[in-house]
């Protein structure tokens, strides 16, 4: 026990890491105990030994080829931040539609999402996969708000972010770069940071897309997902703050008419929300560039 | 950019290189492998002491390396490395949790596959040193991974006990134990080969 802790001390002294009176302590034993002195002696010798191991040679190059990837993860910062942007972008632009163009008739929104072609609303279930739809791609960042990490993310998706990240400018414009994955030109010609700019070019084309399967988050949504297994697979780990995100993806059911008996309000909500998160993506986006 | 005229050039080109590859030049990086690759792969060796899965692994350290060089927070750019590289063969030798006892034959047997070293010395000094050096490379191994690992790091790397619990993530008091444990160990070895030490390293077999 005793030599063990010797041991301890002896090598400790070796490599002058015992406290000053540790050391006193030793070398007064040191000099009065023969046996402990050979103990260190052989100790020192060992090292010394070890020590004389010469540095090889690698027997071969082991450059990495001119195709590596500096990072396979994106960082979170990054990634908070351009999915952020996505989520203000889409919930603005839901937002301004729902206030500006309720219907005269007062009709619910959810008859308006009933009116759409179901086989449209499973084609772009299927998207959630092959994403070869620009508002698929965008709204499948989205979904995952609360949690955002790469495995909830499209392939695709993951790809524009991991370009992002490898971008010379380290990400600059989050909003622009995550778009220009998706062949929409409206938002690649908008370098701009402020989400609202982007919202108001690309206000148009993707409407009718947006608003059919932008999940809308605020609390107060009705049935419980019905949605396909496909899609629950895809959603469920996210589905912690976003209570129900695939109500709209199929033709709602008549009650939830009642909750969008006033899409201005709704409107207003998800216009606040999507003011929330172009903040929070702008935020995160100064905290990446600072960190350049 | 820091530019303090007291660095060295060969400093100053590590910076430049390192903050280069920061932004993706797989060029610039390479550069630093080729500067630092001896170095990491005898670490790996002196771990893991086979030529092979120490060249695997020296590569995927580098490999790593380039995909995390934004956790490199400063300090000697190869002890981050080779930090990188010990913990991978650590880990791959608790994988295996092979522990190969070590014989008379495996410390004295001239088929063994060692490495060319670096520097050239006399004939005569190397087939000296070479002997010794297989013996010692085989006491190595006859250790535990973890105490081979500290062991490594402190007597081959010249690590202090504070950069190694970090790169083993443990305490400073678990390394003294360990280092201590395995310096005797890698000694009663050593002291076991008797005549085939050479004269100057008898003194390991403790007559005086």
């Amino acid at each position: 026990m005793n030599d063990l802790n010797d041991l301890e001390l002896l090598s400790a002294y070796l490599d002058g890491e015992l406290n000053p009176e540790e050391r006193a302590s030793l070398e007064t034993r040191l000099a009065d105990d023969p046996t402990l002195r050979r103990e260190l002696n052989t100790l020192r010798a060992t090292v010394e030994l070890i020590g004389t191991l010469p540095t090889l040679r690698a027997p071969r190059n082991f450059t990495l080829p001119q195709s590596t990837r500096r990072s396979r993860t994106v960082p979170f910062p990054a990634l908070f931040s351009a999915v952020s942007a996505a989520a203000a972008l889409a919930l603005l632009v839901a937002g301004i539609l729902l206030v500006t163009q309720t219907p005269a008739t007062d009709q619910p929104m959810a008859v308006n999402i009933a009116q759409a072609p179901t086989d449209t609303a499973e084609r772009r279930l299927d998207v959630t996969f092959e994403a070869d739809a620009p508002q698929a791609q965008i709204l499948t960042t989205i979904v995952p708000q609360p949690a955002p990490s790469m495995t909830m993310l499209t392939p695709e998706v993951g790809a524009a972010m991991m370009d992002l990240m490898t971008d010379e400018d380290g990400g600059a414009g989050a909003d622009a770069e995550l778009f220009s994955a998706a062949p929409l030109e409206e938002a690649e010609s908008a370098p701009s940071d402020d989400a609202q700019r982007e919202m108001g070019e690309m206000a148009e084309p993707p409407v009718a897309g947006l608003v059919q399967a932008t999940p809308s988050p605020f609390p107060t949504q009705a049935p419980p997902p019905t949605a396909s297994p496909a899609l629950t697979q895809t959603l469920a780990p996210s589905a912690t703050v976003t209570r129900a995100p695939t109500m709209t993806l199929e033709p709602v059911p008549v009650t939830a008419a009642e909750e969008a008996s006033e899409p201005v309000n709704a409107g207003v909500i998800l216009l606040v929300l999507g003011l929330g998160f172009a903040l929070a993506a702008l935020m995160s986006y100064l905290w990446l560039r600072r960190g350049q | 950019m820091k530019t303090m005229s007291s660095f060295s050039t060969l400093e100053n080109d590590e910076r430049q290189l390192i903050s280069q590859a920061r932004r993706g030049d797989v060029d610039a990086f390479n550069a630093l492998v080729l500067m630092h690759q001896d170095h990491v792969f005898t670490a790996a060796y002196r771990v893991m002491g086979d030529q092979a899965s120490a060249a695997d692994y020296a590569q995927d350290a580098f490999i790593t390396a380039f995909r995390k060089l934004d956790t490199y927070r400063g300090g000697s750019f190869r002890a981050w490395l080779v930090r990188i590289a010990t913990n991978l063969c650590l880990d791959a030798l608790r994988r295996e949790k092979r522990r190969p006892a070590v014989s008379v034959e495996a410390i004295t047997g001239e088929s063994g596959d060692l490495p060319i070293a670096d520097d050239s010395d006399s004939p005569e000094d190397i087939a000296q040193s070479r002997e010794l050096q297989r013996a010692i490379q085989a006491c190595i191994e006859a250790l535990n991974p973890d105490q081979r690992a500290v062991l490594v790091l402190s007597d081959v790397e010249g690590f202090n006990y504070q950069d190694i619990a970090q790169t083993v993530n443990t305490q400073v008091g678990t390394v003294k134990s360990r280092l201590s444990r395995a310096r005797a160990a890698v000694r009663d070895c050593l002291q076991g080969l008797g005549e085939l030490l050479p004269p100057a390293y008898r003194l390991l077999n403790d007559e005086q």
